[in-house]
């Protein structure tokens, strides 16, 4: 089972190091104010980050979200980037459309609660992810070949199934 | 300037209508008003004068409107007269959320939306679940516990239907005549059971044997028995309050007998048993604990009743910015805190939320279930976006204003350093007699006055995986000393660490009417469920220089664990249940100058992998911040530290249920989180 944690990224190896890699009942306190980086995919979107803000707390900044174009407005704008190729976006039952370098977009009732959706591409893996409602939304995602899988987080080999273990 | 004369002019015709008008009727049934056959039947008995009855009037703008029931009659007044004549207005409409969740302005005139409000009114109003998703018909939220009151409009629905369940057939005597039913888990009961009904047919042979009547007699005749039949008369109390759990259970629609097996506790019987305890705000998981038997005992209605006083305390307190709620002493005990009232006297703490309760109950004619039964029989679905009610609260003390000089204070309680296994392996006991407690304090006139007392958590022992892979205890301190409240956050984002376990990182949802694994954001939050509660302060320590703060990750907040509150410990933070944290900090940011800063940005996200999929997830927003100018001081005291050590140990311990393959790794380096966690270094495994 520990041979799992070995197979993982060099820069979740790196962060283990000012991480707290508990179990048990869920943990408190908000990461050291140290700078952090977004344990996932290659090539991941590097616009977002993990972990931010205590360092902002350490500074005494707190800084609000940016302005939004009209926060009266009774939709929201959602728009959704798929690299590197075009795939199928799904809700539920609902097929919303194709998103690639040319982004979905969508109009969805403000405060209509979350949109949890799949986004699916031949020789790529099933990427689940949310888009939000209580304001507009924009999202890239990069898809991962299985071949790549081993550098996200959280990877483990696939169990054998199906027939009976080797002699 | 128009407004004010219209009140003016209402207030006197108010004044000169202390005698209570009788009601004319108003609104209309379009306005959801009361219609004149809905009204209650005036008493006959004579009136005694009500001073803050106010004039009924018709065809008022439904924000203009509030509720009064003056001598069982209900009439609509106009709310801005109430708030003239110095009543409060509370909000018993079904899109009332408490004032930490409500959006706000900017100091450039900006709106700053609060964007859990919409999450935590579509979660009392049982029309959303906590991602703001449309509930399955049918569905219940329940989130009381959680600090979630149902709204107005789900107690109508709730008193309207347990109005019609008498569960007659259910005997509160068989109940009651029990401290706790036991239950065991599926295999393990089938044996205890198989146990006590092998020990019951033995006494009876021995009874049989003996020539005896009872197995009393049985008991005083052979006393080397008597433990056992003592045992079994128990087991035996125990199955006939199990077999009325059962009945009632069905009686509330909460178990359906179909899916059930008489007699064991099954997985159906389960979930309706938390079903009924999260209706009924009991605290138990499912356990049979006394508190559930008194709750089972009392008819449904009783209960519907009970929900609608928990309800109007939150609206209550909310609605006057009160706090005092009686739990730093009894304000009748001579030996109660007092605070000086200036003129060289004293005066017992208020329990304020308790009166103000009283006053609206009484106001709204609603102090028995049989009234409040009558009271929601006479609501209409569309009362519920507008229904507010006009009420004369307490006088609140002289030390309230708009800035008053609040500062908290914990107690760490009795704590033990010690190590709490010994060389084999057995837990050592670790008795506590005082556990943490949460102050709040105002000062006045040079004194302290304690406003609320609650119990908190502080850190202990708690299990973490090393960087070797290997699980160990480490001593989680709670910081000590003065800090301050620089911030506090409705429905805060707790950041997972990099490396964080995944384990519950997915779940299962519907989501557009398909069964779908998503991204498990309840940890995270923000939400009810969140390891942050629902509402946080954080703990800060200014720097030297000034400009800058120190953040140890120490926070008061909420909790979704209310059990532990009973005596269980936290990773360092300061747990409240999640209702009081959000009735605390509302309180705070109504009483301190505060700037609202609005949802704070974070924009984080974490991808990774799990069963043959990429999962994400997204933290747009760390919670909706509100900035304390001047920070508001707390501080927390040492307690009394039990045992040998006089200093938490360092670094991680090995935990003797384990069996490890290398040497405990040296402790992490030094950094905030290891400050906040271990002692001065030398001090290592005993």
């Amino acid at each position: 089972m520990r041979l799992v944690w070995p197979c993982l990224s060099l820069a979740v190896v790196l962060l283990a190091a000012c991480s707290d890699r508990r179990a048990g009942p869920a943990p408190e306190r908000v990461p050291a104010p140290q700078q952090t980086r977004d344990a996932s995919a290659p090539g991941q979107q590097s616009s977002q980050r993990s972990d931010a803000g205590a360092d902002l707390l350490l500074m005494g900044r707190v800084s609000p979200e940016p302005p939004e174009r009209d926060p009266s407005a009774p939709k929201v704008r959602l728009s959704l980037t798929v690299l590197p190729v075009d795939a199928e976006v799904q809700w539920g039952r609902k097929k919303l459309g194709v998103a690639g370098r040319k982004p979905l977009q969508l109009e969805r009732a403000r405060n209509s609660g979350p949109l949890d959706v799949v986004i699916r591409a031949n020789g790529f893996l099933p990427y689940h992810t949310r888009l939000f409602t209580d304001r507009d939304d924009t999202l890239t995602v990069r898809l991962v070949r299985p071949a790549d899988a081993r550098s996200l987080l959280g990877w483990k080999p696939a169990a054998r199934t199906g027939s009976a273990p080797p002699r | 300037l128009a407004t004010a004369l219209t009140a003016m002019v209402a207030v006197a015709v108010g004044g000169g209508c202390r005698k209570d008008a009788p009601a004319t009727g108003s609104g209309g049934p379009q306005s959801g008003a009361p219609t004149a056959a809905s009204e209650v039947t005036a008493k006959t008995e004579p009136l005694r004068p009500d001073p803050d009855a106010l004039p009924p009037v018709a065809d008022l703008p439904a924000p203009r409107r509030a509720l009064q029931v003056v001598h069982g009659q209900e009439r609509i007044v106009d709310a801005e007269v109430a708030l003239a004549r110095g009543l409060i207005l509370v909000d018993l409409s079904d899109e009332w959320a408490p004032a930490i969740f409500q959006d706000a302005i900017a100091a450039d005139g900006r709106p700053l939306p609060n964007r859990y409000r919409p999450v935590f009114v579509g979660l009392a109003s049982d029309r959303t679940d906590g991602d703001g998703q449309p509930l399955r018909p049918g569905e219940k939220n329940h989130l009381e516990l959680y600090g979630i009151p149902p709204s107005m409009g789900v107690l109508r629905d709730r008193f309207l239907a347990d109005g019609k369940r008498s569960c007659a057939d259910v005997d509160p005597a068989r109940l009651l005549a029990v401290t706790s039913v036991s239950s065991w888990g599926a295999s393990t009961e089938k044996k205890e059971l198989q146990r006590a009904a092998e020990r019951g047919a033995r006494l009876e042979a021995a009874r049989v044997a003996a020539q005896l009547a009872s197995l009393e007699e049985l008991a005083t005749a052979q006393p080397d028995q008597a433990k056992l039949v003592a045992a079994h008369r128990r087991f035996e109390a125990e199955r006939a309050a199990f077999a009325e759990v059962e009945k009632r259970l069905v009686c509330e629609g909460l178990l359906d007998p179909t899916k059930h097996t008489p007699g064991v506790y099954g997985t159906a019987m389960r979930f309706a048993m938390l079903a009924f305890q999260r209706k009924n705000a009991v605290m138990a998981e499912a356990d049979i604990t006394r508190d559930t038997l008194q709750a089972l005992a009392r008819t449904p209605l009783a209960n519907a009743h009970l929900a609608l006083r928990r309800v109007l305390t939150e609206r209550a307190a909310h609605a006057g910015q009160i706090l005092e709620d009686g739990t730093v002493g009894n304000p009748g005990d001579p030996k109660g805190p007092t605070y000086p009232d200036g003129k060289g006297g004293r005066v017992a703490v208020p329990d304020l939320v308790g009166e103000a309760t009283a006053a609206l109950l009484a106001r709204l004619d609603v102090e028995t279930p049989e009234k409040a039964l009558a009271f929601f029989e006479r609501r209409r679905p569309e009362d519920f976006p507008w229904l507010r009610a006009a009420v004369r609260f307490p006088a609140r003390p002289p030390y309230y204003g708009p800035t008053m000089d609040l500062s908290a204070e914990i107690d760490r309680g009795d704590v033990w350093y010690d190590y709490p296994f010994d060389a084999k392996g057995v837990r050592l006991p670790q008795p506590r007699s005082r556990y943490p407690a949460f102050t709040l304090y105002v000062r006045w006139h040079g004194e302290r006055v304690p406003l609320v007392r609650w119990r908190t958590t502080i850190g202990s022992w708690r299990n973490e995986v090393a960087a070797d892979g290997q699980e160990y205890l480490r001593y989680k301190d709670s910081d000590v000393g003065p800090r301050v409240w620089r911030h506090v956050v409705a429905a805060p984002v707790w950041v997972p660490y990099a490396s964080s376990p995944l384990g519950s990182m997915v779940k299962e949802k519907w989501v557009n009417g398909v069964p779908t694994r998503v991204t498990n954001h309840d940890e995270v939050g923000p939400g009810y469920l969140s390891a942050y509660g629902l509402a946080a302060g954080i703990h800060v320590e200014p720097r030297a220089g000034g400009g800058a703060w120190f953040d140890n990750g120490i926070r008061t907040h909420g909790t979704f664990d209310y059990t532990s509150l009973r005596g269980r410990f936290s990773h360092g933070c300061h747990r409240l249940a999640n209702n009081l944290a959000v009735r605390l900090f509302s309180f705070v940011i109504g009483h301190r100058k505060v700037r609202p800063v609005g949802q704070v940005a974070l924009d984080a996200r974490r991808t990774f992998y799990s069963n043959g999929a990429v999962f994400d997830l997204r933290l747009p927003t760390r919670g909706f911040y509100f900035e304390l100018d001047p920070p508001l001081p707390v501080e927390t005291l040492p307690g009394t530290i039990k045992g040998k050590l006089a200093r938490p140990i360092a670094g991680y311990v090995k935990n003797p249920a384990l069996v490890y393959s290398t040497p405990a790794p040296a402790a992490p380096a030094p950094g905030q989180e290891d400050k906040a966690g271990g002692g001065p270094a030398g001090e290592q495994d005993p």
